[in-house]
Protein backbone atom coordinates (compact mmCIF):
# COMPACT_ATOMS: atom_id res chain seq x y z
CA UNK A 1 0.00 0.00 0.00
CA UNK A 2 1.22 3.45 -0.92
CA UNK A 3 1.46 5.46 2.11
CA UNK A 4 1.76 9.08 0.32
CA UNK A 5 -1.05 10.94 -1.50
CA UNK A 6 -0.50 14.35 -3.56
CA UNK A 7 -3.74 16.74 -3.56
CA UNK A 8 -3.63 19.03 -6.95
CA UNK A 9 -6.21 21.96 -7.15
CA UNK A 10 -7.91 22.38 -10.51
CA UNK A 11 -10.39 24.52 -12.16
CA UNK A 12 -11.67 22.32 -14.45
CA UNK A 13 -13.00 23.82 -17.47
CA UNK A 14 -16.37 23.05 -18.68
CA UNK A 15 -19.00 24.86 -21.54
CA UNK A 16 -20.32 26.97 -17.83
CA UNK A 17 -17.16 28.31 -16.62
CA UNK A 18 -14.68 26.96 -14.54
CA UNK A 19 -15.34 24.25 -12.14
CA UNK A 20 -13.13 23.79 -8.82
CA UNK A 21 -11.69 20.73 -8.24
CA UNK A 22 -9.71 18.40 -6.19
CA UNK A 23 -7.43 15.67 -7.97
CA UNK A 24 -6.07 13.25 -4.77
CA UNK A 25 -2.99 11.14 -6.28
CA UNK A 26 -1.34 7.98 -5.01
CA UNK A 27 2.35 8.46 -3.90
CA UNK A 28 2.98 4.63 -5.81
CA UNK A 29 1.44 2.60 -8.52
CA UNK A 30 -2.11 3.90 -9.62
CA UNK A 31 -4.48 1.38 -9.62
CA UNK A 32 -8.22 2.73 -10.27
CA UNK A 33 -9.69 6.43 -10.53
CA UNK A 34 -12.96 7.44 -8.76
CA UNK A 35 -15.06 10.52 -9.30
CA UNK A 36 -16.93 11.59 -5.79
CA UNK A 37 -19.81 13.60 -6.10
CA UNK A 38 -21.12 14.44 -2.53
CA UNK A 39 -24.22 15.83 -1.49
CA UNK A 40 -25.47 19.22 -2.42
CA UNK A 41 -24.91 21.09 1.15
CA UNK A 42 -22.66 24.56 1.82
CA UNK A 43 -19.90 22.07 3.00
CA UNK A 44 -19.06 21.41 -0.81
CA UNK A 45 -16.63 18.88 -1.86
CA UNK A 46 -15.07 18.09 1.49
CA UNK A 47 -17.71 17.26 2.83
CA UNK A 48 -19.01 17.90 6.54
CA UNK A 49 -15.82 17.92 8.62
CA UNK A 50 -13.84 16.91 5.47
CA UNK A 51 -15.03 13.34 5.43
CA UNK A 52 -15.13 13.15 1.72
CA UNK A 53 -11.45 14.47 1.82
CA UNK A 54 -10.49 11.68 4.15
CA UNK A 55 -11.88 9.24 1.99
CA UNK A 56 -10.19 10.49 -0.82
CA UNK A 57 -6.62 10.48 0.77
CA UNK A 58 -7.07 6.62 2.43
CA UNK A 59 -8.35 5.90 -1.50
CA UNK A 60 -5.49 7.46 -2.76
CA UNK A 61 -3.44 4.78 -0.23
CA UNK A 62 -5.08 2.12 -1.74
CA UNK A 63 -4.05 3.37 -5.08
CA UNK A 64 -7.16 5.62 -6.27
CA UNK A 65 -6.79 8.68 -8.41
CA UNK A 66 -9.69 10.84 -6.62
CA UNK A 67 -11.61 14.02 -8.15
CA UNK A 68 -13.66 15.40 -6.05
CA UNK A 69 -15.40 18.83 -7.19
CA UNK A 70 -17.99 21.85 -5.98
CA UNK A 71 -20.99 22.25 -7.64
CA UNK A 72 -21.71 25.19 -9.81
CA UNK A 73 -23.16 27.89 -7.94
CA UNK A 74 -21.33 27.41 -5.14
CA UNK A 75 -17.79 28.03 -3.09
CA UNK A 76 -14.59 27.10 -5.66
CA UNK A 77 -17.66 27.27 -8.67
CA UNK A 78 -19.29 30.15 -8.64
CA UNK A 79 -18.21 31.57 -11.39
CA UNK A 80 -20.31 29.76 -13.66
CA UNK A 81 -23.38 30.74 -15.67
CA UNK A 82 -26.30 30.29 -14.16
CA UNK A 83 -28.53 32.60 -12.02
CA UNK A 84 -27.53 32.95 -8.36
CA UNK A 85 -29.74 31.76 -5.84
CA UNK A 86 -31.20 32.66 -2.46
CA UNK A 87 -32.30 30.13 -0.81
CA UNK A 88 -30.87 26.43 0.11
CA UNK A 89 -33.84 24.50 -1.37
CA UNK A 90 -33.18 27.20 -4.70
CA UNK A 91 -29.50 26.46 -4.32
CA UNK A 92 -29.96 22.48 -4.67
CA UNK A 93 -32.41 22.86 -7.61
CA UNK A 94 -29.99 24.97 -8.96
CA UNK A 95 -26.73 23.30 -8.54
CA UNK A 96 -28.32 20.03 -9.61
CA UNK A 97 -29.75 21.45 -13.00
CA UNK A 98 -26.11 22.80 -13.69
CA UNK A 99 -24.18 20.16 -12.04
CA UNK A 100 -26.38 17.88 -14.88
CA UNK A 101 -25.16 19.56 -17.48
CA UNK A 102 -21.70 20.17 -16.57
CA UNK A 103 -21.03 16.53 -15.31
CA UNK A 104 -19.98 14.51 -18.77
CA UNK A 105 -17.19 17.43 -19.63
CA UNK A 106 -16.27 16.88 -16.27
CA UNK A 107 -15.41 13.02 -16.60
CA UNK A 108 -13.87 13.52 -20.27
CA UNK A 109 -11.75 15.95 -18.90
CA UNK A 110 -10.93 13.37 -15.80
CA UNK A 111 -10.68 10.46 -18.27
CA UNK A 112 -8.01 12.02 -20.28
CA UNK A 113 -5.67 12.32 -16.96
CA UNK A 114 -6.55 8.68 -15.92
CA UNK A 115 -6.01 6.95 -19.35
CA UNK A 116 -6.42 2.86 -19.18
CA UNK A 117 -7.42 2.86 -15.26
CA UNK A 118 -10.91 1.71 -14.26
CA UNK A 119 -13.09 4.48 -13.16
CA UNK A 120 -15.72 4.05 -10.15
CA UNK A 121 -18.53 6.35 -9.30
CA UNK A 122 -19.31 7.37 -5.85
CA UNK A 123 -22.08 9.40 -4.69
CA UNK A 124 -23.90 10.63 -1.61
CA UNK A 125 -27.36 11.99 -1.06
CA UNK A 126 -28.30 14.10 -3.94
CA UNK A 127 -24.78 13.07 -5.96
CA UNK A 128 -26.09 10.17 -5.93
CA UNK A 129 -28.69 11.01 -8.76
CA UNK A 130 -25.25 13.03 -10.26
CA UNK A 131 -23.60 9.76 -10.32
CA UNK A 132 -26.61 8.11 -11.85
CA UNK A 133 -26.48 9.89 -14.84
CA UNK A 134 -22.61 9.88 -15.17
CA UNK A 135 -22.88 6.34 -15.17
CA UNK A 136 -25.48 5.69 -17.57
CA UNK A 137 -22.76 7.22 -19.97
CA UNK A 138 -20.23 4.73 -19.35
CA UNK A 139 -20.60 1.70 -20.99
CA UNK A 140 -17.15 0.32 -19.09
CA UNK A 141 -17.52 0.76 -15.83
CA UNK A 142 -17.36 -2.01 -13.48
CA UNK A 143 -17.90 -0.56 -10.11
CA UNK A 144 -20.83 2.37 -8.72
CA UNK A 145 -21.45 2.75 -4.73
CA UNK A 146 -24.12 5.09 -3.33
CA UNK A 147 -23.88 6.45 -0.17
CA UNK A 148 -27.43 7.55 2.00
CA UNK A 149 -28.67 8.07 -1.67
CA UNK A 150 -31.37 10.40 -1.95
CA UNK A 151 -32.92 9.47 -5.42
CA UNK A 152 -36.33 11.15 -4.98
CA UNK A 153 -36.76 14.71 -3.83
CA UNK A 154 -37.32 15.87 -0.08
CA UNK A 155 -40.92 16.07 1.64
CA UNK A 156 -42.28 13.87 -1.24
CA UNK A 157 -41.65 10.10 0.98
CA UNK A 158 -44.64 8.98 -1.28
CA UNK A 159 -43.39 10.14 -4.82
CA UNK A 160 -40.99 8.08 -7.34
CA UNK A 161 -37.83 9.30 -8.16
CA UNK A 162 -37.87 11.59 -11.36
CA UNK A 163 -38.16 10.04 -14.81
CA UNK A 164 -34.62 11.28 -15.78
CA UNK A 165 -33.00 8.92 -12.10
CA UNK A 166 -35.12 5.88 -13.22
CA UNK A 167 -34.06 6.29 -16.96
CA UNK A 168 -30.68 6.78 -15.88
CA UNK A 169 -30.29 3.59 -13.29
CA UNK A 170 -32.02 1.57 -15.97
CA UNK A 171 -29.66 2.62 -18.70
CA UNK A 172 -26.67 1.17 -16.11
CA UNK A 173 -25.37 -1.60 -17.64
CA UNK A 174 -25.81 -5.32 -16.15
CA UNK A 175 -22.09 -5.70 -15.81
CA UNK A 176 -21.46 -2.40 -13.49
CA UNK A 177 -21.73 -3.87 -9.76
CA UNK A 178 -24.23 -0.83 -7.65
CA UNK A 179 -23.27 -1.07 -3.84
CA UNK A 180 -25.76 1.35 -1.91
CA UNK A 181 -24.87 1.81 1.98
CA UNK A 182 -27.85 2.77 3.52
CA UNK A 183 -28.48 4.65 7.03
CA UNK A 184 -30.20 2.28 9.49
CA UNK A 185 -33.12 4.18 9.94
CA UNK A 186 -33.76 4.68 5.90
CA UNK A 187 -34.66 0.87 5.37
CA UNK A 188 -38.02 1.56 3.55
CA UNK A 189 -35.36 3.01 0.43
CA UNK A 190 -34.97 -0.37 0.05
CA UNK A 191 -37.65 -1.37 -2.21
CA UNK A 192 -37.28 2.42 -4.01
CA UNK A 193 -33.98 1.68 -4.78
CA UNK A 194 -34.74 -2.32 -6.33
CA UNK A 195 -37.49 -0.47 -8.18
CA UNK A 196 -35.10 1.95 -9.35
CA UNK A 197 -32.26 -0.37 -10.45
CA UNK A 198 -34.84 -3.35 -11.94
CA UNK A 199 -32.85 -5.52 -10.15
CA UNK A 200 -32.06 -7.48 -6.71
CA UNK A 201 -29.65 -8.08 -4.54
CA UNK A 202 -27.30 -10.54 -5.95
CA UNK A 203 -28.18 -9.67 -9.52
CA UNK A 204 -25.34 -7.05 -9.26
CA UNK A 205 -26.75 -4.98 -6.39
CA UNK A 206 -25.65 -4.95 -3.06
CA UNK A 207 -27.57 -3.27 -0.38
CA UNK A 208 -25.98 -2.88 3.05
CA UNK A 209 -27.05 -1.08 6.66
CA UNK A 210 -25.06 1.00 8.67
CA UNK A 211 -25.44 2.46 11.68
CA UNK A 212 -25.66 6.03 10.54
CA UNK A 213 -28.85 8.56 10.65
CA UNK A 214 -28.98 9.60 6.83
CA UNK A 215 -31.44 13.11 8.22
CA UNK A 216 -28.96 14.25 10.52
CA UNK A 217 -25.96 14.39 7.43
CA UNK A 218 -23.14 13.22 8.96
CA UNK A 219 -23.02 15.69 12.31
CA UNK A 220 -21.96 13.12 14.55
CA UNK A 221 -18.87 11.91 15.47
CA UNK A 222 -19.64 7.97 15.08
CA UNK A 223 -21.36 8.63 11.66
CA UNK A 224 -18.71 10.64 10.37
CA UNK A 225 -16.09 7.43 11.29
CA UNK A 226 -18.85 5.07 10.01
CA UNK A 227 -19.05 6.17 6.63
CA UNK A 228 -15.45 7.17 5.81
CA UNK A 229 -14.57 3.73 7.29
CA UNK A 230 -17.35 1.63 5.07
CA UNK A 231 -16.31 4.00 2.00
CA UNK A 232 -12.66 3.16 2.26
CA UNK A 233 -14.10 -0.22 2.94
CA UNK A 234 -15.68 -0.75 -0.49
CA UNK A 235 -13.22 1.02 -2.81
CA UNK A 236 -10.37 -1.79 -0.80
CA UNK A 237 -13.18 -4.35 -1.87
CA UNK A 238 -13.56 -3.19 -5.52
CA UNK A 239 -9.70 -2.92 -6.08
CA UNK A 240 -9.44 -6.72 -4.58
CA UNK A 241 -12.53 -8.15 -7.18
CA UNK A 242 -10.73 -6.80 -10.03
CA UNK A 243 -7.18 -7.66 -8.66
CA UNK A 244 -7.78 -10.80 -6.37
CA UNK A 245 -4.11 -11.33 -6.12
CA UNK A 246 -2.97 -8.14 -4.83
CA UNK A 247 -1.93 -7.55 -1.13
CA UNK B 1 -2.21 9.67 9.06
CA UNK B 2 -1.69 10.93 5.50
CA UNK B 3 1.85 12.09 4.81
CA UNK B 4 2.30 14.20 1.91
CA UNK B 5 4.71 14.34 -0.82
CA UNK B 6 5.95 17.40 -2.78
CA UNK B 7 3.99 18.07 -5.65
CA UNK B 8 5.74 16.11 -8.91
CA UNK B 9 6.46 18.00 -12.32
CA UNK B 10 4.08 18.17 -15.25
CA UNK B 11 4.87 15.21 -17.46
CA UNK B 12 5.43 11.28 -16.30
CA UNK B 13 4.33 9.59 -13.70
CA UNK B 14 4.63 5.97 -12.66
CA UNK B 15 7.59 5.45 -14.75
CA UNK B 16 5.32 6.13 -18.34
CA UNK B 17 4.31 9.79 -20.14
CA UNK B 18 1.43 10.88 -19.70
CA UNK B 19 -0.99 13.70 -20.18
CA UNK B 20 -2.97 14.58 -16.25
CA UNK B 21 -4.96 17.73 -17.40
CA UNK B 22 -4.84 18.74 -13.56
CA UNK B 23 -0.92 19.03 -13.75
CA UNK B 24 -1.71 22.53 -16.00
CA UNK B 25 -5.32 23.49 -14.20
CA UNK B 26 -4.31 25.74 -11.63
CA UNK B 27 -5.00 28.70 -13.53
CA UNK B 28 -7.84 29.98 -15.76
CA UNK B 29 -8.87 33.40 -17.16
CA UNK B 30 -12.24 34.97 -18.57
CA UNK B 31 -14.37 37.15 -18.18
CA UNK B 32 -11.92 40.10 -17.30
CA UNK B 33 -10.96 38.19 -13.98
CA UNK B 34 -7.82 35.52 -13.36
CA UNK B 35 -8.28 33.07 -11.35
CA UNK B 36 -5.87 30.71 -9.23
CA UNK B 37 -5.99 27.68 -7.04
CA UNK B 38 -3.12 26.41 -5.23
CA UNK B 39 -1.50 24.38 -2.01
CA UNK B 40 0.94 26.46 -0.09
CA UNK B 41 2.97 25.79 3.03
CA UNK B 42 2.25 26.62 6.34
CA UNK B 43 3.09 24.57 9.89
CA UNK B 44 4.32 21.93 7.78
CA UNK B 45 0.95 21.60 6.62
CA UNK B 46 -0.44 22.24 3.03
CA UNK B 47 -3.01 24.70 3.06
CA UNK B 48 -5.46 25.38 -0.13
CA UNK B 49 -5.90 28.84 -1.35
CA UNK B 50 -8.16 30.54 -4.44
CA UNK B 51 -7.13 33.66 -5.48
CA UNK B 52 -9.67 35.74 -7.79
CA UNK B 53 -8.16 38.56 -9.50
CA UNK B 54 -9.01 41.76 -11.99
CA UNK B 55 -6.80 40.24 -15.04
CA UNK B 56 -6.11 44.17 -15.24
CA UNK B 57 -5.39 45.14 -11.97
CA UNK B 58 -5.92 48.82 -11.19
CA UNK B 59 -2.18 50.41 -10.13
CA UNK B 60 -1.91 50.40 -6.31
CA UNK B 61 -5.64 48.70 -5.84
CA UNK B 62 -6.51 46.82 -3.21
CA UNK B 63 -6.23 42.38 -2.01
CA UNK B 64 -7.66 41.06 0.50
CA UNK B 65 -6.47 37.60 2.61
CA UNK B 66 -10.37 36.34 3.85
CA UNK B 67 -10.05 34.80 6.98
CA UNK B 68 -13.11 33.21 6.93
CA UNK B 69 -15.39 31.75 10.12
CA UNK B 70 -15.31 27.81 11.52
CA UNK B 71 -17.21 24.99 10.55
CA UNK B 72 -20.54 24.93 9.81
CA UNK B 73 -20.79 28.84 10.24
CA UNK B 74 -18.07 28.79 7.85
CA UNK B 75 -19.92 26.36 5.19
CA UNK B 76 -22.75 29.01 5.72
CA UNK B 77 -21.21 31.82 4.82
CA UNK B 78 -19.47 30.57 1.90
CA UNK B 79 -21.41 32.78 -0.25
CA UNK B 80 -20.01 35.56 1.71
CA UNK B 81 -17.10 34.37 1.27
CA UNK B 82 -16.53 33.72 -2.08
CA UNK B 83 -18.73 36.94 -3.22
CA UNK B 84 -16.55 39.39 -1.34
CA UNK B 85 -13.41 37.51 -3.40
CA UNK B 86 -15.47 38.02 -6.82
CA UNK B 87 -16.83 41.36 -6.68
CA UNK B 88 -12.80 42.46 -5.60
CA UNK B 89 -12.08 41.03 -8.61
CA UNK B 90 -14.97 43.07 -10.44
CA UNK B 91 -13.46 46.29 -9.00
CA UNK B 92 -10.11 45.84 -10.25
CA UNK B 93 -8.20 44.19 -7.08
CA UNK B 94 -7.72 40.56 -5.83
CA UNK B 95 -8.92 38.23 -3.01
CA UNK B 96 -7.55 35.31 -1.49
CA UNK B 97 -9.32 32.65 0.18
CA UNK B 98 -8.03 29.86 1.77
CA UNK B 99 -9.06 26.85 4.37
CA UNK B 100 -7.70 27.03 8.12
CA UNK B 101 -5.48 23.81 8.72
CA UNK B 102 -7.27 20.73 8.85
CA UNK B 103 -10.63 22.95 6.94
CA UNK B 104 -11.98 21.74 3.77
CA UNK B 105 -9.21 21.05 1.55
CA UNK B 106 -6.72 22.16 3.77
CA UNK B 107 -4.74 19.03 5.41
CA UNK B 108 -3.89 19.13 8.92
CA UNK B 109 -5.45 18.17 12.45
CA UNK B 110 -8.24 20.79 13.10
CA UNK B 111 -8.67 18.99 16.58
CA UNK B 112 -5.69 20.27 17.91
CA UNK B 113 -5.31 23.53 16.76
CA UNK B 114 -4.68 26.70 18.36
CA UNK B 115 -5.38 30.27 17.91
CA UNK B 116 -1.31 30.50 17.00
CA UNK B 117 -1.78 27.84 14.22
CA UNK B 118 -4.62 29.77 12.67
CA UNK B 119 -2.47 33.01 13.31
CA UNK B 120 0.29 31.45 11.32
CA UNK B 121 -2.21 30.42 8.66
CA UNK B 122 -3.45 33.86 8.19
CA UNK B 123 0.20 35.39 7.73
CA UNK B 124 1.13 32.34 5.36
CA UNK B 125 -1.72 32.79 3.22
CA UNK B 126 -0.75 36.70 3.39
CA UNK B 127 3.07 36.19 2.21
CA UNK B 128 1.53 34.13 -0.36
CA UNK B 129 -1.46 36.68 -2.11
CA UNK B 130 1.62 39.64 -1.87
CA UNK B 131 4.56 36.77 -3.85
CA UNK B 132 1.14 36.63 -6.34
CA UNK B 133 0.26 39.80 -7.24
CA UNK B 134 3.23 42.14 -5.32
CA UNK B 135 1.53 45.49 -6.46
CA UNK B 136 -1.39 45.33 -4.25
CA UNK B 137 -2.11 46.59 -0.85
CA UNK B 138 -3.08 43.68 1.19
CA UNK B 139 -6.14 43.96 3.75
CA UNK B 140 -7.05 41.31 6.48
CA UNK B 141 -10.42 40.15 6.69
CA UNK B 142 -12.21 38.39 9.36
CA UNK B 143 -15.68 37.00 8.94
CA UNK B 144 -17.08 35.82 12.58
CA UNK B 145 -15.05 33.85 14.24
CA UNK B 146 -12.57 34.43 11.77
CA UNK B 147 -12.21 38.06 13.04
CA UNK B 148 -10.18 37.10 15.80
CA UNK B 149 -8.15 35.36 13.35
CA UNK B 150 -7.39 38.54 11.06
CA UNK B 151 -6.86 41.02 14.19
CA UNK B 152 -4.62 38.65 16.04
CA UNK B 153 -2.56 38.33 12.39
CA UNK B 154 -2.71 41.95 11.30
CA UNK B 155 0.93 42.68 12.49
CA UNK B 156 2.19 39.81 12.58
CA UNK B 157 1.83 39.60 8.54
CA UNK B 158 2.36 43.31 8.19
CA UNK B 159 -0.88 43.71 6.54
CA UNK B 160 -2.10 47.33 5.50
CA UNK B 161 -5.79 47.47 6.34
CA UNK B 162 -8.14 45.29 8.85
CA UNK B 163 -11.81 44.92 7.92
CA UNK B 164 -13.69 42.89 10.53
CA UNK B 165 -17.62 41.75 9.35
CA UNK B 166 -19.65 40.51 12.37
CA UNK B 167 -16.60 40.26 14.26
CA UNK B 168 -16.67 37.80 17.20
CA UNK B 169 -13.69 38.43 18.88
CA UNK B 170 -13.48 35.79 21.83
CA UNK B 171 -12.48 32.61 20.37
CA UNK B 172 -13.28 30.60 23.66
CA UNK B 173 -16.76 31.83 24.27
CA UNK B 174 -17.56 32.06 20.17
CA UNK B 175 -16.76 27.91 20.49
CA UNK B 176 -18.46 28.01 24.03
CA UNK B 177 -21.88 29.11 22.13
CA UNK B 178 -21.43 27.18 18.96
CA UNK B 179 -21.42 24.22 21.23
CA UNK B 180 -24.36 24.94 23.39
CA UNK B 181 -26.41 25.62 19.71
CA UNK B 182 -24.92 22.45 18.45
CA UNK B 183 -26.12 20.50 21.65
CA UNK B 184 -29.39 21.71 21.57
CA UNK B 185 -30.08 21.04 17.98
CA UNK B 186 -29.09 17.80 17.94
CA UNK B 187 -30.55 16.95 21.41
CA UNK B 188 -27.39 15.59 22.16
CA UNK B 189 -26.71 13.12 19.92
CA UNK B 190 -23.44 14.79 18.85
CA UNK B 191 -21.79 11.69 20.90
CA UNK B 192 -19.58 12.13 24.05
CA UNK B 193 -16.82 14.53 22.26
CA UNK B 194 -17.29 18.32 21.87
CA UNK B 195 -18.22 18.76 18.50
CA UNK B 196 -20.18 22.12 17.16
CA UNK B 197 -22.83 20.91 14.34
CA UNK B 198 -20.31 18.23 12.94
CA UNK B 199 -17.14 19.95 13.73
CA UNK B 200 -14.61 19.38 16.16
CA UNK B 201 -13.73 22.09 18.56
CA UNK B 202 -9.90 22.74 19.11
CA UNK B 203 -9.45 22.11 23.27
CA UNK B 204 -6.90 24.78 23.35
CA UNK B 205 -8.89 27.48 21.79
CA UNK B 206 -11.55 26.27 23.93
CA UNK B 207 -10.04 26.77 27.05
CA UNK B 208 -7.35 29.75 26.34
CA UNK B 209 -9.46 32.94 27.63
CA UNK B 210 -6.43 35.17 26.82
CA UNK B 211 -6.99 34.91 23.03
CA UNK B 212 -10.05 36.84 23.46
CA UNK B 213 -8.37 39.36 25.73
CA UNK B 214 -5.35 39.54 22.96
CA UNK B 215 -8.10 40.09 19.54
CA UNK B 216 -10.13 42.53 21.75
CA UNK B 217 -6.83 44.67 22.64
CA UNK B 218 -5.63 44.25 18.92
CA UNK B 219 -8.76 45.95 17.66
CA UNK B 220 -8.73 48.53 20.86
CA UNK B 221 -5.29 49.89 19.76
CA UNK B 222 -5.30 49.68 16.07
CA UNK B 223 -4.35 52.69 14.15
CA UNK B 224 -3.92 51.37 10.66
CA UNK B 225 -7.07 51.82 8.27
CA UNK B 226 -10.21 49.99 9.03
CA UNK B 227 -13.58 48.75 9.21
CA UNK B 228 -16.59 47.22 11.22
CA UNK B 229 -19.47 45.73 9.42
CA UNK B 230 -21.70 44.99 11.60
CA UNK B 231 -26.07 44.23 12.51
CA UNK B 232 -27.06 47.29 14.49
CA UNK B 233 -27.84 44.78 17.22
CA UNK B 234 -25.96 43.47 19.31
CA UNK B 235 -23.98 46.31 20.21
CA UNK B 236 -20.54 45.02 20.37
CA UNK B 237 -19.37 44.96 24.16
CA UNK B 238 -15.93 46.62 24.05
CA UNK B 239 -15.11 49.45 21.84
CA UNK B 240 -12.88 49.59 18.62
CA UNK B 241 -10.41 52.27 17.84
CA UNK B 242 -11.26 55.44 15.95
CA UNK B 243 -9.68 54.59 13.19
CA UNK B 244 -12.07 52.07 12.23
CA UNK B 245 -14.77 53.17 9.96
CA UNK B 246 -18.49 51.62 11.70
CA UNK B 247 -20.89 50.23 8.77
CA UNK B 248 -23.96 49.22 10.57
CA UNK B 249 -26.59 46.88 8.56
CA UNK B 250 -30.37 46.90 9.78
CA UNK B 251 -31.85 44.09 12.16
CA UNK B 252 -30.58 42.02 14.92
CA UNK B 253 -27.89 39.45 14.68
CA UNK B 254 -27.80 35.85 15.37
CA UNK B 255 -25.28 33.17 14.52
CA UNK B 256 -27.43 31.46 12.67
CA UNK B 257 -28.18 33.81 10.37
CA UNK B 258 -28.47 33.18 6.73
CA UNK B 259 -29.37 35.87 4.99
CA UNK B 260 -25.93 37.75 5.16
CA UNK B 261 -26.76 39.93 1.95
CA UNK B 262 -26.64 43.21 3.98
CA UNK B 263 -23.08 42.24 5.31
CA UNK B 264 -21.69 41.96 1.91
CA UNK B 265 -23.33 44.52 0.57
CA UNK B 266 -21.23 47.01 3.74
CA UNK B 267 -18.31 45.51 2.77
CA UNK B 268 -18.39 45.94 -0.64
CA UNK B 269 -18.95 49.58 -0.81
CA UNK B 270 -15.99 49.73 1.93
CA UNK B 271 -13.53 47.65 -0.17
CA UNK B 272 -15.23 49.80 -3.42
CA UNK B 273 -14.40 52.90 -1.41
CA UNK B 274 -10.92 51.74 -0.42
CA UNK B 275 -9.91 50.96 -4.01
CA UNK B 276 -11.02 54.62 -5.66
CA UNK B 277 -9.05 55.74 -2.73
CA UNK B 278 -5.90 53.74 -3.57
CA UNK B 279 -6.66 55.20 -7.88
Amino acid sequence: MSATVTDHAALIPTSAGPIGGVVTEPGGPRRAAMFFLQGAGPWGRSGVNAIWKRVAHASGQLGVVVLRIDYPLSRESLMVEGRPFATQQEATDAQLGQAIRGVPDIVSWFREGIGALPLMLAGACVGSRLALLAASREPSLDEMLLVGPRLRDAGHASARPARWVLDAARAIPDSTRVCVLLGEEAAEEVTVIRDCFGREEGDGLEIALVPWRTREQFKSADSQRAVVKRTVAWVDDALRRRDPQRS
Amino acid sequence: MTRLRPRAPSGSHDGAEDHRPWLDAGTWRGGGLCREVFFFGSGGHDLYGSLYAADRERPAGVGLVICGSWGMQADCSSPLTYGLALRTAGFGGAALVFHYPGYGDSHGQIESLTMGDLVQAAVDATAEARSRRPGLRWILVGLMFGAAVASLACEPAAAEGLLLVQPSLDPSGYFEEQVRRSRRATLGRDGPGTLSFGYPVPEAILDAQEDGRSAHAAVTGYRGVGALVRHESPVPSQPFAESFDVITVPGRWHSSEQDLSGLADGASDWIGRSMSTAA
